[in-house]
């Protein structure tokens, strides 16, 4: 059932060999290291096909790696998506998310970071170019406190089709391109990795399920690009395996867990403007927490098995 | 010794003399019963309950379990009947897995009652809104996403879930996404409520909406678009036959009427808003539009709307009224008296009737009653049916089965949703040949027949929900004989813009259409073209005579077309005209501090100028084009004096933006006027501009008899302000005199923020004074919110005395404050009242049960005249539909329909503990140890405006906010009923229990 594009991925994987790898070194990981995705969408989707996060538990099985995805739909490098209802505004200033998000941070405290931005920005064209780079800088500068292991993942072409008029997709993808180039120079600049998303999907069609997200397989894609390029050890077992579908499953059901108690319904009353209004609600997020740990617990039973 | 009696004693009296300790048990229980008479769910009951218009029927169409509660609905072109609805509501448990439904009903004998329910889909959480695609799928509103299901393999259940958009905000379940539907023109509309934040990724760049609005999406080229924003519960959508959009709000504005850039209240960050059309009407949820031949022609195009409180379905009669319309309350369609009955949507059916979802439930929102509470109903929902007596129903198309021309003929209907489905239809058929079939039926329409401009509007309105464009038909319609169909063509052109050729000269012609509706529609559509061209038409419809619609949508497309138009004039590009009022409207609309300059040569060059313009100065210019209001202030015997010095105010407390030129000599003129509000503007005006050498003046203003308070207000501010040199020993010597109440009262408000030890010590010395309530409670608000105020005023009373009175007054007040040191100087106030605190740990659960039992035998008419006593204050700040003197706290005119009763007891005796939506006041405390409470009226990134308890509205810098939260205290004082013999209290209660409940 896993689609017909599998056959497309040695073209891809050929091209990301070719593609000379800019990290230093192999990404290593510790013993009970927490990784935190945080970007836009492109993370916030993520969490629903667990792909990437599967993907890098293989390569590390006996690790006992954590992850949270906290990637948030329409997000930029200043946080504005994540500002919230608190302390009294009833709709917090878009400034406020970029605190708010560096509180989250501090308090979730990981051991890696992959961020994944840009597609929002780029609609600002040419002229938001400098703005998103001295973002990015000063994004990294904050995360760069709480951790020292950041990956850069790159923006990733729109696909045609889907009803958008081609030549909007030709001129949102050459800017798409500059932003991706954008992100590569911060990268470097800071002596982050990074991840080239762009040129990987630019050699052939099929991955997104609307022209600008990834399909299931898109994230399959996307996370052997991940994996090559941060040098990954091979996964202990086929990613289309019986085994690595059950972990994965198992991810997802973890992930949907945590995206209740991090970002419930009625979020207002949990934690927002409407917290007084309640009672019982305010506790019930908080009672998730055990049901996740529970989840993870599983998820690392099922990769001590390999 | 007198005792300070708290209401709560007062109550454990009240208890021991209603109800025997004996049986409180059993008055527990039946109290219960009583308190919301939760009948168990019987059908034959709550039809029974109905009491309908005459001339109409109303059957049941399906209950529960061919269905769940029911949120929205739509009708299929089969005529089958889609319901998304919820018992998951109002959250999800704690690792439940979603099950929410969306059930397809069908009548397959058309006896009027569904015989067929089935199971679509059963995985989602509370999904907002169902829209059935017409080929076996269906789209819906799932909290944070808008899917699309389909059932591939034709089982009648869906196996594919795609995800269309995501990144809609989740803050509050009965906001999130939801009511789908289609529009005339194929787009579709989805509601978003007041607490979302939503975040939407697109292929045209991410859509960002806070607050309540409605959205467009184009399924075929995945573009989502906001179409308004505002209203606190968005709850409804639909269009009339010439293509306009209502939208009803379920927070007690009724409805209004919609188009695209329109902005309704609540809207964060928007500095206006437009009024619905029914601004004193209660919640109301669901709309429809009445159509079609079942209904009595009579009926046609009037809005049923539900006031889902009051357990009533309400008809509105519409009429034309400038570019908009004016709605009159019809006698009421439907009411029943059953507290479970909550129509929350209707749908016109495919035979011509009109359905009614029923949420049923005693328990209506989830803000007053807790989300567990077991009174909430989880499983029951009824669909309703309402026919016309006597008037034979109509039969469905069968559109699948018909031809291209057939489904053309059917656009000719005059039922609104047979050419809609028509239309949809159309949409799935092979475009090339509907286009070729669309030219051949509109070159055959008879002009003459009487229908021929609609017919050609839907025309039209096919080939835009083909999404194809033909200029040619925009033509025809643009020059219809009709306004209604010129006015949505114009619609069209909004869509289409620059993509048509000659589309600024089609528009042109419009915006001088001698119809209101027409010119409002060009205006619009010219938001969406980027030129200065675009804005010069536009200009072209202003007048001096706008309604509100029209010179809203005039101010918004003014400001979305600024980046092209003034641009080019700061650029000298294009000139404005002398005493042209257009050019005044525009540049007044911006907001944008780059129009300063030219408002300032059109005031300058004008021979009769506008006045407004200085009071927009100060909100825009900076502070060399602020010498331009010192110069006017400092000329003696200027004309605009008055209102330049109000700029210069505005700018300097609203932004901190100071002239830097004339300073004195300005003062030197407004301190010589003879007018109050001159004086009290040169006073703060001093203050702000810290202009020491003005002390004087500010130190006898501040003592001045026999003038507006404002003067002595505004000098006392200025004298805090400046704060140096001897200020504080003048303020210490003043209050020492005593030369009135008002004078020493502001003295200590200005010595507060000079020096707080000496504020607090001159408060303790003020209190031994014999004063009235109003004025200790103004004493204490001055130092309720600093730091160890409390424990240093405790101190400082020490070995004093106060008179009890004061001591009684000032304990309570300090009681309710919830700060530090609370108890000390409650103690500290006792002792030097000599009066004694009596604690008490009264069975409050037990004080509302035996209220409650009492309910009952209360008069409701004595009720009343206890409601309007000025004592009580009730109507100081609440309205009952409408009628009163403010609108401070939430309007009471259907409180007995939407809460139960035990939520009005807690609120009349604390009125902190559960506080209405929207009605939460914030406490900001500024830089300057500035203290405020109210409701935030208005916000946006460098201000705040909140409405204080005392109706005002005070403006302040973000900038100058050092500490900002939301109040756990109502503004509404506790204790108001706590001096009400018991009987009275009953009374009370009985009357407000009673209010917007059906009769």
């Amino acid at each position: 059932m896993r689609s017909n594009h599998t056959a497309k991925l040695p073209l891809l994987l050929l091209v990301m060999l070719l593609n000379a790898c800019n990290s230093e070194e192999v990404l290593n990981f510790k013993q009970d290291e927490k990784v935190v995705f945080l970007g836009n969408a492109f993370f916030e989707n993520a969490f629903e096909n667990g792909e990437i996060e599967t993907r890098i538990s293989l390569s590390f099985p006996d690790k006992n790696i954590t992850f949270r995805n906290i990637g948030w739909s329409g997000d930029n490098v200043f946080a504005h998506a994540r500002t919230r209802a608190r302390g009294g505004g009833r709709f917090g200033d878009p400034d406020h998310g970029f605190g708010i998000l560096a509180q989250q941070i501090s308090e979730l405290n990981p051991d890696k970071i992959f961020i994944a931005y840009g597609f929002n920005e780029s609609f600002e064209d040419e002229a938001g170019l400098d703005a998103y780079s001295n973002g990015l800088n000063k994004l990294l500068e904050m995360l760069s406190q709480h951790c020292s292991e950041l990956v850069l993942i790159s923006t990733f072409p729109m696909e045609q089709g889907f009803g958008i008029p081609t030549a909007h997709i030709t001129n949102r993808n050459q800017m798409l391109e500059k932003y991706a180039v954008a992100t590569k120079e911060q990268a470097l600049k800071s002596g982050y990795r990074y991840v080239d998303l762009f040129t990987a999907f630019s050699q052939e069609n099929g991955y997104t399920r609307n022209g600008i997200h990834l399909s299931a397989d898109g994230y399959r894609v996307a996370a052997a690009v991940i994996a090559n390029d941060l040098e990954l050890p091979a996964p202990v077992v086929k990613i289309d395996s019986e085994k690595a579908n059950e972990i994965r499953n198992t991810i997802v059901k973890k992930n949907t867990l945590f995206f209740h108690r991090w970002r419930p319904r009625n979020d207002a009353f949990v934690y927002g403007e409407r917290k007084d209004e309640q009672r019982i609600a305010q506790e019930e997020p908080a009672q998730i927490e055990p049901f996740i740990s529970q989840q993870e617990a599983a998820i690392q039973s099922l990769l001590m098995e390999l | 010794m007198i005792r300070i009696i708290n209401r709560k004693l007062i109550l454990v009296a009240l208890i021991c003399l209603l109800a025997p300790w004996s049986s409180a048990q059993n008055a527990t229980y039946r109290a219960f019963e009583d308190l919301n008479s939760i009948d168990p769910p019987n059908l034959e009951k709550e039809l029974a309950s109905f009491s309908l218009l005459d001339g109409f029927e109303i059957s049941l169409y399906a209950a529960t379990p061919m269905i769940e509660k029911p949120v929205q609905m739509n009708f299929d072109s089969d005529g089958r009947l889609w319901v998304c609805g919820s018992h998951i509501y109002p959250q999800l448990n704690v690792n439940e897995e979603p099950s929410d439904q969306i059930i397809v009903l069908e009548d397959t004998d058309n006896d009027g009652v569904a015989d067929k329910s089935s199971i679509f889909y059963d995985k989602l959480i509370i999904p907002g809104g169902v829209l059935p695609d017409n080929q076996g799928g269906a789209y819906v509103a799932n909290g944070d996403k808008l899917i699309h299901l389909s059932d591939t393999d034709g089982d009648g259940k869906a196996d594919e879930s795609e995800v269309l958009l995501s990144g809609f905000g989740t803050e509050d379940t009965h906001h999130t996404l939801h009511r789908l539907g289609w529009g005339p023109g194929g787009k579709m509309y989805l509601l978003q409520g007041y607490y979302i934040s939503s975040h939407v990724e697109t292929a045209y760049g991410p859509r960002h909406l806070n607050g309540g609005g409605l959205w467009t999406y184009d399924v075929d080229t995945r573009r989502l678009e906001i179409f308004t924003k505002g209203y606190i519960n968005p709850w409804g959508h639909a269009v009339s036959y010439w293509g306009q959009s209502f939208e009803s709000d379920g927070a007690g504005t009724g409805f209004g009427h919609s188009f695209p850039n329109a902005v309704f209240r609540a809207s964060p960050g928007e500095s206006q808003s437009l009024p619905a059309l029914t601004p004193k009407s209660p919640k109301a949820s669901g709309i429809e539009i009445i159509s079609g031949k079942h209904f009595p022609p009579s009926w046609t195009g009037d809005i049923i709307t539900n006031d889902f409180r009051a357990n009533i379905t309400d008809r509105y009669s519409l009429e034309k009224e400038g570019s908009s319309y004016k709605a009159k309350l019809e006698p009421t369609f439907l009411r029943s008296s059953h507290k479970s009955f909550r129509p929350v949507d209707l749908a016109m059916g495919p035979d011509g009737a009109l359905y009614i979802a029923d949420w049923y439930s005693p328990v209506i929102q989830h803000g007053e009653v807790d989300f567990r509470d077991e009174r909430r109903d989880h499983q029951h929902g009824r669909i309703w049916r309402i026919t016309a007596k006597g008037r034979p129903l109509l039969e469905k198309p069968d559109y699948k089965g018909s031809s291209i021309n057939e489904l053309l003929e059917l656009l000719k209907a005059e039922e609104n949703w047979v050419r809609l489905m028509a239309k949809q239809t159309l949409k799935i058929r092979d475009s090339e040949y509907v286009m070729v079939a669309i030219d051949q039926w509109v070159k055959a329409l008879d002009p003459q027949d009487s229908n021929y401009e609609h017919h050609c509007l839907e025309a039209l309105w096919t080939v835009q929900t083909l999404n194809l464009i033909d200029a040619a038909l925009l033509r025809l319609v643009m020059k219809s004989t009709n306004a209604g169909a010129r006015a949505a063509a114009a619609r069209v052109l909004y869509y289409w813009n620059e993509k048509v050729p000659g589309a600024l000269d089609l528009l042109q012609e419009a915006a001088q259409d001698d119809d209101a509706s027409v010119r409002r529609e060009a205006i619009t559509a010219l938001s969406q073209f980027s030129s200065t061209e675009a804005f010069d038409i536009a200009l072209l419809a202003y007048s001096d005579n706008m309604d509100a619609s029209y010179s809203f949508a005039l101010r918004q497309t003014c400001r979305m077309l600024s980046k092209y138009w003034l641009t080019s004039l700061l650029e000298n590009a294009i000139s404005t005209k002398t005493d042209d009022s257009a050019w005044l409207f525009a540049l007044m609309s911006t907001e944008d501090p780059r129009a300063a300059q030219p408002l300032i040569d059109l005031f300058k060059q004008s021979e009769k100028p506008d006045p407004e313009i200085l009071a927009v100065l100060g909100r825009l210019a900076n502070p060399e084009q602020l010498n331009f209001l010192t110069d006017m202030v400092s000329s003696p015997g200027n004309q605009h004096t008055n209102m330049a010095a109000t700029g210069l105010l505005t700018a300097a407390s609203e932004r901190s933006v100071f002239p830097d030129e004339n300073k004195t000599e300005a003062l030197q003129q407004l301190f010589r006027s003879t007018k109050d509000d001159d004086v009290a503007i040169a006073c703060a005006l001093t203050g702000h501009w810290k202009m020491e050498e003005f002390t004087d003046q500010l130190k006898l203003n501040l003592r001045r008899e026999h003038v507006s308070y404002s003067v002595n207000r505004s000098a006392a501010d200025a004298l805090a302000m400046i704060g140096t040199g001897d200020i504080g020993d003048f303020l210490r010597q003043t209050i020492d005199q005593d030369i009135s109440v008002n004078t020493t009262k502001l003295a200590v408000y200005a010595l507060v923020k000079i020096d707080l030890e000496q504020g607090i010590e001159a408060i303790a010395n003020t209190l031994t004074r014999e004063m009235d309530e109003e004025s200790i409670r103004y004493l204490i608000r001055q130092i309720i919110r600093r730091e160890g105020a409390f424990r240093a005023l405790s101190h400082d009373l020490e070995g004093k005395t106060i008179p009890p009175q004061t001591a009684m007054h000032a304990i309570r007040i300090v009681q309710v404050s919830d700060r530090e040191g609370v108890e000390v100087l409650m103690a500290a106030l006792a002792n030097a009242g000599n009066v004694a605190i009596e604690s008490n740990d009264s069975n409050y659960q037990q004080n509302t049960v035996a209220l409650l039992a009492k309910i009952k035998d209360g008069d409701a008419v004595n009720g009343k005249t206890v409601y309007l006593r000025p004592e009580l204050a009730c109507v100081s700040c609440h309205k009952i539909k409408g009628e009163g003197l403010t609108d401070i706290g939430p309007d009471l005119g259907s409180i007995g329909a939407s809460a139960p009763a035990d939520y009005i007891i807690e609120s009349l005796l604390e009125p902190s503990k559960k506080i209405k939506e929207g009605y939460k006041s914030s406490t900001i405390t500024t830089v300057d140890g500035d203290f405020y409470q109210g409701a935030v009226s208005f916000e946006d990134a460098n201000k705040i405006i909140i409405k204080t308890a005392a109706g005002s509205e005070v403006s302040i810098q973000k900038s100058k906010i050092k500490s900002r939260e939301t109040s756990k205290m109502s503004m509404m004082p506790s204790g108001l009923v706590e001096t009400l013999p018991e009987e009275e209290f009953i009374d009370l209660l009985k009357y407000l229990t009673e209010l917007g409940v059906s009769q």
